[in-house]
């Protein structure tokens, strides 16, 4: 059996990853002073020389996107739901949503959600909610609803299912996440990436910090996957205001424990703990250290979530989990 | 009650821990210089298989991803030693054979454990009764002597019973141990805080505390939702005792269980890219999920035993191509290299606009997987039928030839058996639930012997 599965997994050796030469094709076609940073061909994102696959998107960096037309796709829904205690971000579509614990299109996986619990109806630019009957009951902004009556439902309101916190959010409110927005050559992903930027930082949590050590400068969040780091707009943390830093100057990788600063090929360098990096190799970060860019310095710090004790702590059970109160299906 | 020969104490700290963090993040680094060269030192090998190798480039479409965690058996290291306490039940309803049988239990476990190992055994009834504290298994005859002072006594204090083992066990500082409480009783919890939910509480913070519950049921009248859920909010197992005389039995089975885990406190962490989301983790007591990521703990794995574990993903449309859609780490202590390891491995899926290609090329082991889960959740609902009534036992009957089949047909013998035992059981008209809740508990866990 393990012979079977070694043949359907497609885990690509590390080879692939110390594939330099790739590395350096990509190189040409951006900035000299990216160094053999990859830029995404789907999302650009710019990714050290040695990842595999995009810290963004998970695209195959080695490999060039399809070209086939993708399908007409249905009437886009302008609404999403997010999940106020987590930030999880649950997609919505055109016409009718079951949100519950079994088979539903919104699946929450709590014990005080019922199977099938409430409705979100979408209908061009309007959300109504039906409970359907549930056993702890739905809520819109405080109001708990009668079973099998719709409610409208506005943007920015919440909505209560179980002891699961809601809120509905328009779609529009964000840059298209698309990827076939996203596609776009490299000269035209400058711009696009700078608007990406923004929403992007604010939905990310950042998992360590680089601490800033002189008075008025800004800490340089970490986030999962890839943070770059220049003076030019564009990366993910922009140092403005520090002339030694150049504009494209590092990247940080963040992989869940495991982070590692890469410079990508900046004029005046970047140091940990004193020692300069040689250009475009990872060296790994821990708590305590000490790094410089430019006339910055810095010192990193493992932000809460990010920490051993607090990552897997776990949440008490709730309630008897309602299964009693439904239907055998 | 306190032992007089202080030899036995435990000594101070011992070998100072190393710290945690460091370890978890040299293990990370080292790792991918050991991959290239192959042949890792370590009790664990993991695995992401993907539903299928094609998913649905253009329109929102779910997957399925499979970690498989293989603890295989030519991999040999020192066996973890045990800090395991016997929590045993001495209410009223336990006096003669049952009480008997489980000192007779508890002697032999004191044979089987080594000096390394620490034991401690308490006692509930109304009150609490630590019969031996935590200490190493040194004298022997000592321990006997104790334990076969054991009475029986009245009610049935479960919850304090189970809080003395647990602190028993955390008094111990030094680290490496594979810390276990056997818990066992034969009755509903009749003194003390009763409640299912507060119960399954305590067992969290202990689980999180690094203390993993064994739960064994012994006859007809303890609550089998209770210890079953124990079991399962702790990644410990659930054993359903039918017998006196088998008491013995189930603890050498259990100790044999604990004396080959090669991988214990086993956290698996997904991280999904942009425009993907994981809907649900199969089975997994109490998924954390994040913006991006899901986080949950997998029971212990013995050696030449493997889990499974499953999750749902959902994808948006994508420019056709190849991803990593999602990145899973597995952090858990390894008793081969006897330090805290990180392992990951890549999800990955090719994006096409080809519907016909992502039907053609679905993996035939996690179908299976995913049929095993479907089996174990149609158990539920007729365990559910049976007792609303909504199910004759007619009807129960035919379900749980099915649930049977399928086992088998998925190469689960073992639970395949116990469905059949169960259905042997409901010929006589006799409640099945114990047994079947302890075959949900062990599908939902994913573990199987290789």
């Amino acid at each position: 059996m393990a012979a079977q599965i070694e043949d359907t997994t497609r885990v690509l050796d590390a080879a692939d990853a110390l594939d330099k030469t790739m590395a350096a094709q990509r190189a040409d076609v951006n900035a000299t002073q990216m160094g053999a940073t990859l830029v995404c061909a789907v999302c650009s994102t710019s990714n050290a020389g040695l990842e595999t696959y995009c810290g963004e998107c998970g695209f195959l960096l080695s490999s060039q996107p399809g070209t086939d037309e993708p399908v007409e796709a249905g009437p886009e829904c302008p609404f999403v739901l997010v999940e106020e205690r987590t930030g999880r971000r649950l997609p919505l579509r055109e016409g009718d949503n079951t949100i519950g614990r079994e088979r539903a299109e919104v699946l929450l996986m709590d014990p005080t959600v019922s199977r099938r619990h409430a409705v979100l109806t979408i209908a061009g630019n309007t959300a109504t909610v039906t409970d359907l009957a549930s056993t702890n009951g739905t809520q819109v902004d405080g109001s708990r609803l009668q079973p099998d009556v719709a409610a409208p439902v506005q943007v920015g309101a919440s909505l209560q299912v179980g002891h699961v916190g809601l809120r509905l959010e328009a779609v529009g409110a964000m840059p298209d996440p698309r990827p076939d927005a996203a596609v776009a050559s490299p000269a035209g992903a400058g711009a696009a990436s700078v608007a990406d930027t923004g929403a992007e930082s604010a939905e990310r949590e950042a998992v360590a910090r680089l601490v800033a050590q002189a008075a008025g400068a800004s800490d340089i969040p970490v986030f999962e996957g890839a943070t770059t780091v220049g003076r030019r707009p564009g990366n993910d943390c922009v140092i403005a205001g520090d002339p030694f830093v150049s504009g494209r100057h590092a990247c940080l990788d963040a992989v869940g424990h495991s982070i590692t600063i890469t410079d990508v090929g900046s004029t005046n360098g970047t140091t940990v703990n004193g020692q300069r990096l040689s250009p475009n190799i990872p060296m790994s970060l821990e708590p305590g250290d000490e790094v410089t860019l430019g006339n910055g310095r810095y010192v990193v710090e493992l932000s809460k979530v990010a920490d051993d004790e607090q990552e897997y702590e776990e949440e008490p059970d709730g309630e008897l989990p309602d299964d009693m109160d439904d239907d055998i299906a | 009650m306190a032992m007089e020969d202080r030899t036995q104490q435990l000594g101070g700290p011992g070998a100072p821990p190393a710290d945690p963090n460091r370890t978890v993040l040299a293990g990370g680094q080292a790792e991918q210089g050991r991959t290239a060269m192959g042949a890792p030192a370590r009790a664990l090998e993991v695995q992401a298989v993907t539903g299928s190798r094609y998913g649905f480039a253009s329109g929102v479409s779910r997957e399925h991803l499979l970690l498989m965690l293989r603890a295989p058996a030519g991999v040999v290291g020192r066996r973890m030693p045990l800090n395991l306490s016997l929590v045993i039940d001495r209410s009223g309803s336990m006096e003669g054979e049952p009480l008997e049988y489980v000192k007779r239990a508890c002697s032999y476990v004191v044979d089987l454990l080594e000096p390394n190992d620490v034991l401690s055994i308490v006692t509930f009834e109304e009150q609490i009764e630590v019969v031996m504290p935590a200490r190493r298994v040194v004298n022997r005859a000592l321990i006997k002597e104790h334990i076969a002072r054991i009475q029986p006594g009245n009610t049935t204090n479960l919850y304090d019973g189970m809080v003395a083992g647990c602190m028993q066990v955390a008094s111990v500082r030094a680290s490496g141990y594979l810390n276990r409480v056997l818990l066992l009783t034969d009755g509903e919890p009749t003194a003390g805080i009763k409640d299912f939910g507060a119960i399954v509480q305590q067992v969290a913070q202990q689980k999180a505390a690094g203390i993993t519950i064994t739960a064994l049921g012994f006859g007809s009248d303890y609550n089998e939702e209770l210890m079953a859920g124990i079991a399962r909010r702790s990644g410990g197992n659930y054993y359903y005792i039918t017998q006196p005389t088998l008491i013995p039995e189930v603890f050498r089975r259990e100790l044999e269980t604990l004396m080959t885990i090669t991988a214990k406190n086993v956290r698996v962490r997904l991280t999904g890219v942009r425009d993907v989301r994981c809907r649900y983790v199969y089975g997994a007591a109490a998924p954390q999920f994040g913006a991006r990521t899901v986080e949950y703990t997998l029971a212990d794995i013995e050696r030449g035993s493997a889990v499974a574990s499953l999750s749902e993903w959902e994808f948006d449309r994508h420019v056709p191509g190849v991803y990593r859609f999602a990145r899973a780490e597995v952090q858990y202590d390894d008793a081969v290299s006897g330090r805290t390891e990180t392992l990951t491995a890549d999800a990955v899926i090719e994006f096409t606009s080809d519907a016909a290609l992502v039907e053609a090329h679905k993996d035939a082991i996690v179908q299976r997987e995913l049929e095993v889960h479907l089996a174990s959740r149609n158990l539920e609902k007729t365990m559910m039928g049976m007792r609303t009534q909504q199910l004759t036992a007619m009807g129960a009957m035919r379900e749980l030839q099915r649930a049977q089949t399928l086992l088998m047909q998925a190469g689960r013998a073992d639970e395949a058996r116990e469905v059949t035992q169960a259905m042997d059981a409901l010929r006589q008209g006799a409640n099945v639930d114990k047994t079947l809740i302890g075959t949900i508990h062990d599908l939902d866990q994913g573990k199987r012997k290789e």
